[in-house]
C-alpha cells in the first residue's frame, strides 16, 4: 500500500521543511556522496530524504528496520500474553478471546486481540537472570557478560548491519523520557555499542532529552549556512589532505553526523508529529515516543528502541498500575502494527515487544508481582516473522514452561534470522580478541515463528 | 493534654482465609465475619475459625456488608458488580452491573428503622496526558444505593480512579477520594439520581500522590481510605505520602483530617512524620467511644502498620505490627480491633494467605472527647 506521506505544503509540516521545498533541494546525502549530485545540494533538508520516488521505492523494498518496545522493569505475562483465568495466579483481570481460535489474552488488550493474526507470541521464554541489571544486559545483548569484552547491544548491531553510517538520520535511536530508572539508569550509563565503537551508540531523545543545538540559529539564513558549510568542507578537506591527519578525519566525521542531526531535527520534535497520529498513540509519553519511532524508521532510521523508565516493575500495586499501563501498550501496539502494515512497512520492519523477564505467578503482600525469569512471554511481529503463531506454553498456573522453552540465545538467533542477518557469524574483531559470534553456542532460531 | 494508655494491643487470635481479604463485615452478634476475598465471598466463624465459601464474583470481591433486615449479604467486586446473597437460602438472588470497571471500595451505613445505604466507588486509571494524569471519567463513578431495594439513589462523577468512599453517620453526605488526592463530598439531601452534579465540597491534597521519577513515569498512590468523624462534620483520609520511588511503596504512612466549612474544607491536622513509618495505609476505623481512630495498612519501614490516634490532637496513642498487610479494619462493640488483610501468596497451593486478626485495645484516655 502506498505511503501516506506529508508534503511540504501540508498543514502540520514544520516550517524548516517547507522553506526548503524545492525539488532541487530534496536530495539525499548518500546519493550526493555517490557523486550523483553536485555540491550545490549541500543545503540538505530532512524533508527531502524520501522525496525522490526511485530512491524512496528502493529504500522501501530493501531496507529492514527494527523497533524494540523495551518494556523495562519486566511486564507480567499474566496481565498480557499468557493469562491464567480461573486459577489462583490469575489476578483480577479476565481473559478474552482473540481472532486466533482458542487463543486468549488479557482483557486489558482488546485491540491486540483483533490483530493476533499479525503477531507471534512466545509464551515459553525461560532465562536466568532475576535481577534487573543482569536481565537488561542479557536481554539486550543476547548473551551473558564476558569481561573485559563488551558485546554490543542489539540496536547497535542492527545499526551496523542495517544502517548506513553516512545517513544524516541517526542509525540507532533510544527514546526514553525518564532520566532515572534505578538499574536501567545504571545500564543506560554503560557502554551500549561495546566493541563496535561509539559511532554505533544510540542517539538518545525523548521527554526533556531533546538533542541540543541541532536547530539552525534563526539569525543565520539557510543560504548563509550552506555557504559556511561549503567553505568549512573545502578548508577541512584541504587540511586533511595536506596533513594526512586522522584527527581531522574524525572531526569531519563527527561534523557530518551533527550536520545530519541538524537536517533531521524535526524528527525529534514530538509537537511536529501529525495531530491525528498523536491522538491515536497518545497522550502518554510512551505512546508518543512509539509514534516517534514509527516516524524515525519511516525516514531512514533502521533501529529504534523505545522505553519509558522502568514502569513495569510493579512490586507494589501491580494491578493498580497495570490497569493503565497495559491498555496503553495495547493501544500502541495496535496502532503501530496497523500503521506499518498500511504503509507497506510491516514486512520490512521487525517489531519486538519485551522486557528483561516476567513476573511471579504469586502476589507478594504488597499485592505486587516480583521478578520471574522462569516462564514469561514476549511478542514479535513484522519482518521475517510468521504471523498468527503462539509458540510454547506454560503450565496451568504459569509456574513453569511446559512446551518448547526459549532462552535468550534462541531469541536472538530468531531476531537476526528474521532480519536476514546470519546469527552465527563471527564478529570482525581485532586479532587479540577471542572469537565472538552474534549468537553463541550455535543457538538455533525458533523456526516456528519465522517465515 | 495528658494522654494515658493502659495495656497493650495483643493479638487475641488469627483466623486464616484461603485468599487475601479486601473487605469485611461482622454479624450483629459478632460471631461471624463476612469477607470479600480474591476468590469471592465467604463467612468465617470468629470462634472456631471455620471458613465457608459462599459465592463468587467474576473477579476479586472488594467489599461485603450484612443487611440485618433481610439477612442478606451485599458484595462489590472488581467485576463492577454488586451481588446480593440470601444467607438463609444460601443462594445468589441479584446481580447489578454497578460500574464499568472495578468497584474499588464500598461503604455501608446502617440506619435505625431504615434500610442501609450503600456507596460504591469505581473508575479506571487511563493515561490522560503526557505525564499520565488520569483521563476524566465518561460515566458516573460514585453511586449511592438503597441496600434492601437495590435502588440507585444518587450518582456522581469525579476524576478516576476513585479508590475510597464513605457515608457520613448522619446519612446525608457521601465522601469519595481518588488517585490524585481529590476529595469530593456531596450532600445527599438534594438532587436526584438523574442529575450528576458538582460536589458540594471539593478539594485536593497533594500529599498522597507521587509522579514517578525513578522508575515509573506515571501517577502512583492516592487516597485509599476515607471516613467521616462521628459528628459527620469532618473527613479523614489515609494513604501514603509522596515517594521518590513510587514502586518501592516507601512513602510515609499518612492521614489528614479536614473540617467541612461552608463551601470549603479546612485541613485541621494530620499524621506527624516523626510518629509514623513508611507504607501504604488502606484502612480507617473510628473507635466506638469516638475519641480515637485507627489507621492501618502495610509496613514498609518503621515500628508499626496499625496506629491508633487521638481524634482530638492527632497524636499517636499506640501502634503495633500485625505481620500482614491490612486492607480493612473494624472495631467490635467492646473496642477490640478486627484487622483483615493478606500475607504473601506463595508457590505453595495449600498456603492460606488471607488473614483476619483480632487484637485487644488498650484503654486510652485521650483527653477531652469530641473534635
Amino acid at each position: 500500500m502506498a505511503s501516506k506521506r506529508r508534503g511540504p505544503g501540508d498543514p502540520g509540516v514544520h516550517a524548516s521543511q517547507r522553506e526548503c521545498g524545492g525539488p532541487d533541494h530534496r536530495l539525499h546525502r548518500r546519493l550526493f556522496l555517490e557523486g550523483s549530485l553536485g555540491l550545490a545540494a549541500s543545503a540538505l533538508s530532512f524533508s527531502g530524504l524520501f522525496s525522490i520516488p526511485a530512491y524512496a521505492e528502493a529504500m522501501r523494498s530493501k531496507a529492514k528496520r527494527c523497533i524494540l518496545l523495551w518494556l523495562c522493569g519486566a511486564p507480567s505475562q499474566f496481565e498480557t500474553w499468557d493469562p491464567k483465568p480461573g486459577t489462583r495466579t490469575a489476578g483480577p483481570f479476565r481473559s478474552i478471546p482473540t481472532c486466533l481460535p482458542g487463543v486468549h489474552i488479557s482483557e486489558l488488550m482488546p485491540r491486540c486481540a483483533t490483530i493476533m493474526d499479525k503477531l507471534s507470541i512466545i509464551r515459553s521464554m525461560s532465562t536466568q537472570p532475576s535481577e534487573h541489571f543482569e536481565g537488561i544486559d542479557m536481554l539486550t545483548r543476547g548473551h551473558a557478560p564476558r569481561p573485559p569484552f563488551q558485546r554490543p547491544i542489539l540496536g547497535s548491531i542492527l545499526a551496523q548491519q542495517l544502517g548506513q553510517l553516512d545517513s544524516p538520520v541517526p542509525q540507532f535511536v533510544l527514546l526514553d523520557p525518564c532520566p532515572e530508572g534505578n538499574e536501567f539508569k545504571s545500564f543506560k550509563a554503560g557502554n551500549w555499542a561495546g566493541w563496535l565503537g561509539a559511532e554505533y551508540a544510540p542517539v538518545r531523545a525523548g521527554g526533556t532529552y531533546g538533542i541540543p543545538n541541532i536547530n539552525r540559529p534563526e539569525q543565520i539564513a539557510a543560504a548563509d549556512h550552506s555557504d559556511r558549510m561549503a567553505l568549512r568542507r573545502f578548508l577541512s578537506r584541504k587540511f586533511e589532505n595536506d596533513t594526512k591527519s586522522a584527527a581531522a578525519n574524525s572531526y569531519n566525521a563527527v561534523f557530518e553526523r551533527v550536520q545530519g542531526l541538524m537536517s533531521c531535527a524535526p524528527l525529534f520534535d514530538l509537537s511536529q508529529l501529525p495531530a491525528e497520529d498523536r491522538e491515536k498513540y497518545g497522550p502518554g509519553a510512551f505512546g508518543l515516543h512509539v509514534l516517534q519511532a514509527r516516524h524515525l524508521i519511516e525516514n531512514g532510521c533502521p533501529s529504534v528502541m523505545v522505553a519509558n523508565g522502568m514502569p513495569w516493575d510493579c512490586h507494589v500495586l501491580n494491578h493498580e498500575l497495570y490497569q493503565m499501563l497495559v491498555p496503553e501498550l495495547d493501544q500502541v501496539i495496535f496502532h503501530l502494527i496497523t500503521d506499518l502494515e498500511e504503509r507497506g512497512l510491516l514486512d520490512s520492519t521487525l517489531v519486538i515487544m519485551m522486557g528483561e523477564f516476567g513476573r511471579t505467578p504469586w502476589l507478594n503482600d504488597a499485592r505486587g508481582r516480583d521478578h520471574y525469569p522462569n516462564a514469561w512471554s514476549l511478542a514479535l511481529a513484522g519482518c521475517g516473522i510468521r504471523p498468527g503463531v503462539v509458540h510454547g506454553a506454560t503450565d496451568a498456573e504459569g509456574f513453569t514452561v511446559s512446551e518448547n522453552p526459549v532462552d535468550q540465545g534462541r531469541l536472538f538467533a530468531t531476531i537476526y534470522a528474521a532480519l536476514g542477518i546470519d546469527p552465527h557469524q563471527p564478529f570482525d574483531l581485532p586479532d587479540d580478541f577471542p572469537v565472538f559470534h552474534r549468537v553463541e553456542e550455535h543457538a538455533e532460531p525458533v523456526r516456528e515463528v519465522l517465515l | 493534654m495528658n494522654t494515658k494508655v493502659s495495656g497493650s494491643a495483643e493479638r487475641i487470635k488469627r483466623l486464616n482465609v484461603p485468599t487475601a481479604v479486601l473487605g469485611i463485615d461482622l454479624s450483629p452478634d459478632e460471631g461471624w465475619a463476612y469477607v470479600a476475598t480474591f476468590a469471592g465471598v465467604g463467612q468465617l466463624n470468629m470462634e472456631s475459625g471455620e471458613y465457608e465459601s459462599l459465592y463468587g464474583h467474576d473477579s476479586y470481591a472488594s467489599g461485603v456488608f450484612y443487611i440485618p433486615e433481610t439477612q442478606q449479604l451485599v458484595s462489590s467486586g472488581y467485576d463492577g458488580q454488586l451481588r446480593w446473597f440470601d444467607l438463609q437460602r444460601r443462594e445468589l438472588i441479584e446481580t447489578v452491573a454497578a460500574a464499568d470497571f472495578w468497584i474499588w471500595d464500598m461503604a455501608c451505613l446502617r440506619r435505625p428503622g431504615q434500610s442501609p445505604l450503600l456507596a460504591t466507588a469505581s473508575g479506571q486509571y487511563l493515561a490522560g496526558d503526557y505525564e499520565y494524569r488520569p483521563r476524566p471519567s465518561q460515566q458516573p463513578n460514585v453511586k449511592v444505593w438503597e441496600a434492601a431495594t437495590r435502588e440507585l439513589l444518587h450518582q456522581f462523577t469525579m476524576l478516576p480512579p476513585v479508590q475510597a468512599v464513605a457515608l457520613s453517620p448522619c446519612g446525608t453526605r457521601v465522601a469519595a477520594a481518588n488517585l490524585m488526592g481529590d476529595v469530593c463530598v456531596w450532600d445527599l439531601t438534594v438532587g436526584d439520581v438523574a442529575a450528576t452534579r458538582e460536589p458540594d465540597w471539593k478539594w485536593q491534597t497533594p500529599d498522597f500522590t507521587a509522579f514517578g521519577v525513578i522508575k515509573s513515569h506515571c501517577q502512583v498512590g492516592g487516597i485509599y481510605a476515607v471516613s467521616f468523624t462521628p459528628d459527620s462534620q469532618q473527613v479523614i483520609v489515609a494513604g501514603m505520602g509522596p515517594m521518590v520511588d513510587p514502586m518501592a511503596g516507601n512513602g510515609r504512612q499518612r492521614w489528614q483530617r479536614f473540617s467541612l466549612l461552608a463551601g470549603q474544607a479546612d485541613l485541621k491536622t494530620q499524621s506527624k512524620d516523626d510518629q509514623v513509618g513508611e507504607g501504604l495505609m488502606e484502612a480507617l476505623a473510628i473507635h466506638p467511644e469516638g475519641e480515637t481512630f485507627l489507621m492501618s495498612g502495610r509496613l514498609r519501614g518503621g515500628a508499626f502498620n496499625t496506629g491508633v490516634f487521638s481524634l482530638v490532637s492527632g497524636d499517636l496513642m499506640y501502634g503495633f505490627k500485625t505481620d500482614s498487610r491490612v486492607t480493612q479494619a473494624r472495631f467490635m462493640a467492646d473496642g477490640r480491633m478486627v484487622l483483615a488483610g493478606t500475607l504473601s501468596q506463595s508457590a505453595d497451593a495449600d498456603r492460606q494467605f488471607g488473614v483476619v486478626d483480632v487484637f485487644a485495645s488498650p484503654v486510652v484516655d485521650a483527653g477531652t472527647p469530641g473534635v
